[in-house]
């Protein structure tokens, strides 16, 4: 999908990540403060790293700063993407003296210096590489050293000072360790993005996002299936039907048989649809074959998608019927959805055949 | 493209988290079809062979046609019989007629007035004034 650039969304940051951009109508406003929030293994760490890769390749300084992971696993990841993080910062603030016996004696509690060490170390961090992209991993080791949701929204909104004064665009990574309807970093934040991951009764798990906010930006709202794939997140964005118009005739065709045109009144209209409801052996295939072959002898083009047999045995019985699939699958005006078979209709989300079944109608 | 054929509907509703998510993914795939003008047709399977048969989903009201192919016995033989039901573009025929596949591809034979039980599911012929094709070992008596 293409958007026409407007006033607006000219200073749009693109987040990187393929298809997220098309749901964000182009991207992110740069020099905001952003949520992505997401349970554990829902995509958040790949999509931030994607993010500074990107804004490398752009000439943009990245800085990634991790309370939680360390950088062993934050190249882990980047290397099972086949990235390389060359050019990024990695910042890694797991408290080293932890074991250190001098904080248990404190009189303070271990905390109270804690978080300001934590916010004075992130500052410090940025002051020194001075970044354009900054992404911050994750948020729940500030939550928990804040011990109450005032002195945590005043340590964000601190950075988000911060933040602002240096024109940085930065990510923070929150896993919604926190009790649900948690909501203060939603109101401070420019915008919000959701990641899940859905297990399901069978087959693979899906994963969803879904834009929250958007501060003065408009976006495709709505879950959006993706995908971790290597390389980064695949959004696959929601089909929007009103989105796509074309013009055509709207003439009847024929369906290849003067009876069945008589019988629908007047042929098929393009631009409808045609159910044909039956029981299993009754002839459903074969009068939809039949369609299709008299719009193939027209010369037009179409577009099979078989999932219950093989494409071989619908071959073979529709040449026993007198109708020929495979002189239109060689001049290429018949294209048949091999790849979509049940195995991937069992591993893939619904939207993820949309965009499937689009790609394959577009590009013929 | 001007045609796109989904064979069939049952399967892809297998891929669905929820019933109710097939139809509203089908909703938007065949309103985003429709705007490019392309003739789709699905194919649905039903449970059973005759009788009461069942449906998976219902999805006949996003059809703008509906097709309904079905058994009957006549002659002592298995017929195919096909009906429209539906049109939201042009007034069709109310009649049935019978439906044949063999070697020579698929016939349809003149509006056959006999049936009764139609709206059951399951049409019996009552009477038949030479309407339907003739039966298989009636037309191989007439080649030998």
């Amino acid at each position: 999908m293409q958007y026409r650039s407007t006033a607006a969304s000219e200073s749009r940051l693109a987040t990187g990540t393929s298809g997220l951009d098309d749901v964000l109508r182009g991207g992110i406003t740069s020099q905001r403060l952003y949520l992505i929030e997401g349970t554990l293994g829902s995509g958040k760490t790949t999509l931030a790293l994607k993010f500074l890769i990107d804004g490398r390749e752009v000439g943009d300084r990245g800085l990634y700063i991790t309370l939680s992971e360390i950088v062993d696993e934050l190249t882990a990841v980047a290397y099972s993407h086949n990235w390389s993080l060359e050019g990024i910062e990695l910042f890694e603030m797991v408290a080293e003296d932890e074991f250190n016996s001098e904080h248990e004696q404190s009189l303070l509690h271990p905390s109270e210096m804690e978080l300001g060490e934590t916010v004075r170390g992130i500052i410090e961090q940025v002051e020194r590489t001075d970044p354009v992209r900054v992404v911050l991993d994750s948020l729940s080791e500030l939550r928990l050293l804040s011990q109450n949701p005032l002195r945590y929204r005043r340590q964000i909104l601190a950075l988000k000072h911060f933040f602002a004064r240096r024109n940085c665009t930065v990510l923070m990574l929150d896993d919604r360790t926190s009790a649900p309807g948690d909501l203060q970093l939603h109101s401070i934040t420019h915008g919000v993005i959701s990641l899940e991951q859905l297990a399901n009764d069978f087959g693979s798990e899906r994963r969803r996002l879904r834009v929250i906010k958007l501060r003065g930006l408009k976006y495709h709202g709505g879950y959006h299936d993706f995908t971790i794939e290597t390389g980064g997140l695949v959004v696959y964005p929601r089909l929007i039907a009103a989105d796509h118009h074309r013009e055509y005739s709207s003439e009847p065709v024929t369906t290849g048989l003067a009876e069945l045109d008589a019988l629908l009144g007047a042929g098929l209209f393009p631009g409808t649809n045609a159910l044909l409801v039956g029981p299993a052996g009754v002839g459903k295939t074969t009068t939809a074959i039949l369609c299709m072959i008299a719009a193939l002898e027209r010369g037009q083009k179409a577009v099979y998608f078989l999932f219950d047999e093989r494409i071989s045995t619908l071959m073979i019985r529709s040449k026993a019927l007198g109708m020929d699939l495979e002189r239109h699958i060689h001049n290429g005006a018949l294209k048949t959805a091999r790849s979509i078979r049940r195995n991937f209709l069992r591993e893939s989300s619904p939207a993820q055949c949309a965009v499937r079944w689009k790609k394959v109608a577009w590009k013929s | 493209m001007e045609v796109v054929v989904i064979d069939s509907l049952n399967a892809y509703l297998h891929a669905m988290p929820s019933d109710n998510y097939l139809v509203l993914q089908m909703h938007e795939l065949v309103s985003y079809l429709a705007q490019q003008g392309v003739v789709t047709l699905m194919t649905l399977g039903q449970h059973g062979v005759m009788g009461n048969l069942r449906l998976d989903v219902d999805i006949s009201y996003l059809a703008d046609t509906v097709v309904m192919l079905r058994f009957f016995e006549a002659e002592g033989e298995v017929r195919k019989s096909i009906a429209v039901i539906k049109t939201r573009t042009s007034d069709h025929e109310r009649s049935i007629r019978e439906f044949k596949i063999d070697r020579d591809g698929v016939s349809i034979g003149a509006p056959v007035l006999g049936f009764t039980g139609i709206l059951s599911g399951q049409p019996v012929l009552t009477s038949s004034t030479g309407e339907l094709f003739a039966s298989r070992s009636s037309a191989e008596a007439d080649g030998a």
